[in-house]
């Protein structure tokens, strides 16, 4: 028994050592090849066509120091050696630093293989019989004041601590840079771009790649086509062209310069000016210091807080513009606009746009068609051209000159003249304080409180007039056909009234009538200083309070 | 495997939705999705590179050790034997365990990992096929703008998968190049797809 124990556990044990022999059989061979040499702060170091994942941290040392771990497998024994045994380290002088150059036989151009060796692998590969894999990871680390150049592939560079020109080529890798100084260039493909903690200027190429940017002490620069791209804490200007991807930014202390495509657009707190260019995409953009000026299509804008003028250029898109402290111009179609708080002139183009615009210090234009246009507190002069538009304009402190069709107008406290051309417009103004000359067809035309001239040319309009206020030399001209005029005047009015109409109703005090023809009337009020002239085919109504 | 449902999925004619509804009762189908994602997960965890150095070294030196004395005194206690023996064989399974784990996150894979990696990555040319079958007379539907930016993107795609594969080709185990391969393919699939989806809506 005791035997047929001990023979169990000799096969355990045995069996446990073939497993063991056959996983490392399995295993792949590793090799390390390293140099260490004095190298000068300020000088260069120039990775040449590496592949693999590649480390480079400065330190305070005079030292050049690079490790290289190879790994191979797959492959015969015989053949793995030979592969290690000829592939090789080397740190070649330059006129100002280093070049660190790692080969295997795998991507030899060097003469130093034996190019009897690299031809037969070639040769291999053409058979097929070709097993060998390999890897490699380079780790370096070099004074902190260092210019370095870097061109990979197949592996991630990541880099920390270094300051100096740095220049980073990498294809199907990462590239990772953090608490860097200097001047950066990087170039890559196919994979993210990280730049964490960088003083200095960046620029990043990143084709198909995603760039993610954080604590940047000067311009920074990106391209990339379809991945995303995030910024934050940028010291300089920011510039990003891209085709289609999704960009985020924030704390630009520069200006900020942006064009994409199709996808969203979220910046927030630059600095300077703001320029976003990017065709269907929705824009968003919040506490700009300069300007902003966007051009975009089909989806939302949406700014808010800007220092100095705005200007949105796009088409079928819904814009939402507050809190601008300049000029603002906006163009856009067949969506709502809406504009509150600008300090300064407005001016709106928006075709078959909905248009809200509401407490704005100057100017306010807009041409919009077939649907609402809302203006309320505008401290400057209000113009409207708007075509099948319903028109609402509250609080004007200067003039009003209003032209639409088919929808009604409505004006209330308008501080300066009211101009109003509105075929097919019903017209009601309320508090009007300066002089009024209103022309519209079919549609009533109903004016209270009004402070000065007044002049009604309508066609098939009933008008209805209540004069608050008749200044001294004023005129009162209210012509239509077909409808009855209604006139409403102050107590103490001077004025003289000639009205034609087919029937009349005055009821009026200080009067001198003169009714010797059957359609005119003439009368005479106070002094008869004001001149007004009614005329319509229907009954006309005056009265004084 | 029994049920091509996992095929279909790869091949868009299901949707997410139907193929997750379809792998609650597919057990062989669920296997598959999870392979997949294992496969996926695998050539993507290439960074962190754990080693043991000299683990297996101090073992073999320690069994050597062992081994010698035991060979030297027949008198050792049988119970030392077993000891040992059972040592060897937990720390051989414990060994063969780690090292399977510490394989997938090598830079290299293994042969059999490389095979089904291989496979992974013809799943998803034959759902290329299929898709860019569908998509190339589809694409002139699009407005002239986005069918140059797809087409563009596309192309950039195709330079990626031919880079790598050209790579490949003399470096076949090379997890992160396979891994750039896969995420390459899985771009263009999604590319497509997403092309589908705008030129059907």
């Amino acid at each position: 028994m005791k035997n047929v124990h001990r023979i169990l556990f000799t096969a355990y044990a045995a069996a446990a050592l073939v497993l063991l022999a056959a996983r490392l059989a399995q295993a792949s061979t590793e090799e390390t090849f390293s140099q260490t040499l004095q190298a000068q702060p300020g000088a260069s170091v120039i990775i040449e066509k590496f592949s693999g994942d590649i480390n480079i941290k400065g330190s305070s040392e005079n030292k050049l120091s690079v490790v290289v771990v190879l790994e191979v497998n797959n492959g015969s024994d015989k053949l793995v050696k030979e592969f290690i045994d000829n592939s090789s380290l080397s740190l070649i002088q330059t006129s100002d630093g280093y070049q660190i150059v790692f080969e295997t036989p795998m991507l030899s151009d060097d003469s130093s293989v034996p190019e009897a060796f690299v031809r037969n692998f070639k040769s291999l590969f053409k058979s097929g019989t070709w097993q060998i894999s390999s890897s490699q990871k380079m780790e370096v680390r070099l004074p902190n004041k260092q210019n370095v150049t870097v061109h990979n592939s197949y592996g991630d560079i990541s880099m920390e601590d270094v300051s100096g020109d740095i220049s980073l080529h990498n294809s199907s890798g990462e590239i990772h840079v953090r608490d860097c100084s200097g001047n950066l260039q990087s170039q890559n493909s196919y994979a993210t771009v990280e730049i964490e903690s960088f003083d200095g200027p960046v620029s990043v190429h990143s084709s198909s790649g995603e760039v993610k940017m954080n604590n940047i002490g000067g311009d920074a620069e990106i391209s990339n086509s379809y991945r995303s791209v995030t910024f934050q804490n940028i010291d300089g200007d920011c510039t990003v062209k891209s085709s289609s991807a999704e960009i985020t930014g924030q704390d630009v202390t520069g200006n900020c310069d942006i064009s994409t495509s199709y996808k969203k657009v979220s910046i927030a707190r630059v600095t300077g000016d703001l320029i976003v260019q990017a065709s269907s995409a929705a824009v968003s953009g919040e506490f700009i210091g300069g300007s902003a000026t966007i051009e975009s299509s089909y989806n939302p804008v949406e700014i808010d807080s800007v220092a100095g003028p705005l200007t949105i250029k796009s088409s079928s898109a819904k814009v939402y513009a507050s809190r601008i402290g300049g000029e603002t111009n906006i163009r856009t179609s067949y969506n709502p606009i809406v504009v509150q708080h600008v300090d300064g002139p407005l001016s709106i183009d928006g075709s078959s746009c909905s248009v809200e615009a509401r407490d704005i210090r100057g100017d306010v234009f807009i041409s919009a068609t077939y649907n609402d246009i809302t203006v309320d507190n505008v401290d400057g002069h209000l113009e409207v051209q708007g075509s099948s538009a319903s028109v609402t304009a509250e609080n004007i402190t200067q003039s009003a000159t209003i032209r639409s069709t088919y929808n009604p107008i409505a004006l209330a406290n308008i501080g300066g003249d009211v101009r109003v051309d509105g075929s097919s417009c019903s017209v009601k103004g309320e508090k009007l304080n300066g002089d009024v000359d209103i022309s519209n067809t079919y549609k009533y035309v109903v004016l209270n409180d009004t402070r000065g001239s007044i002049k009604v040319h309508g066609s098939s309009s009933p008008i209805d007039v209540r004069v608050d206020e008749l200044p001294h030399n004023a005129e009162i001209e209210l012509v239509t056909t077909y409808k009855p005029v209604k006139l409403e005047l102050p107590k103490k009015t001077d004025a003289t009234l000639e009205a034609f109409g087919d029937k009349f109703d005055f009821m009026l005090e200080r009067v001198q009538f003169d009714m010797s023809e059957k359609e005119r009337a003439k009368i005479t009020l106070g002094s008869g200083a004001a001149r007004i002239f009614i005329k319509t085919g229907e009954k006309v109504t005056v009265s004084q309070r | 495997m029994s049920c091509n449902g996992f095929e279909k999925f790869s091949l868009d004619e299901w949707t997410e939705a139907e193929f997750a509804k379809h792998i609650e009762t597919c057990e062989s189908c669920r296997i598959a999705m999870e392979q997949d994602r294992k496969l996926l997960d695998l050539a993507r965890s290439r960074k962190t590179n754990i080693t043991a150095p000299f683990l297996w070294p101090r073992i073999e030196t320690d069994l050597q050790q062992q081994r010698t004395a035991i060979l030297k005194s027949d008198n050792y206690h049988r119970w030392f034997f077993r000891i040992a023996a059972i040592l060897v064989l937990a720390i051989g399974i414990s060994m063969l365990w780690f090292k399977g784990q510490n394989k997938q996150q090598s830079p290299l894979l293994t042969e059999s990992t490389l095979k089904k990696v291989e496979q992974l990555e013809k799943d998803y040319e034959n759902a290329i096929n299929e898709l860019e079958a569908l998509v190339t007379p589809q694409l002139s539907q699009l407005n002239q703008e986005l069918m140059l930016l797809y087409r563009d993107r596309l192309e950039t795609i195709d330079a990626q998968i031919e880079q790598c594969k050209e790579a490949l080709a003399m470096n076949p185990a090379n997890a992160h190049i396979r891994s750039y391969l896969l995420a390459a393919l899985r771009d263009k699939k999604a590319t497509l797809r997403e092309i589908i989806a705008l030129t059907t809506t």
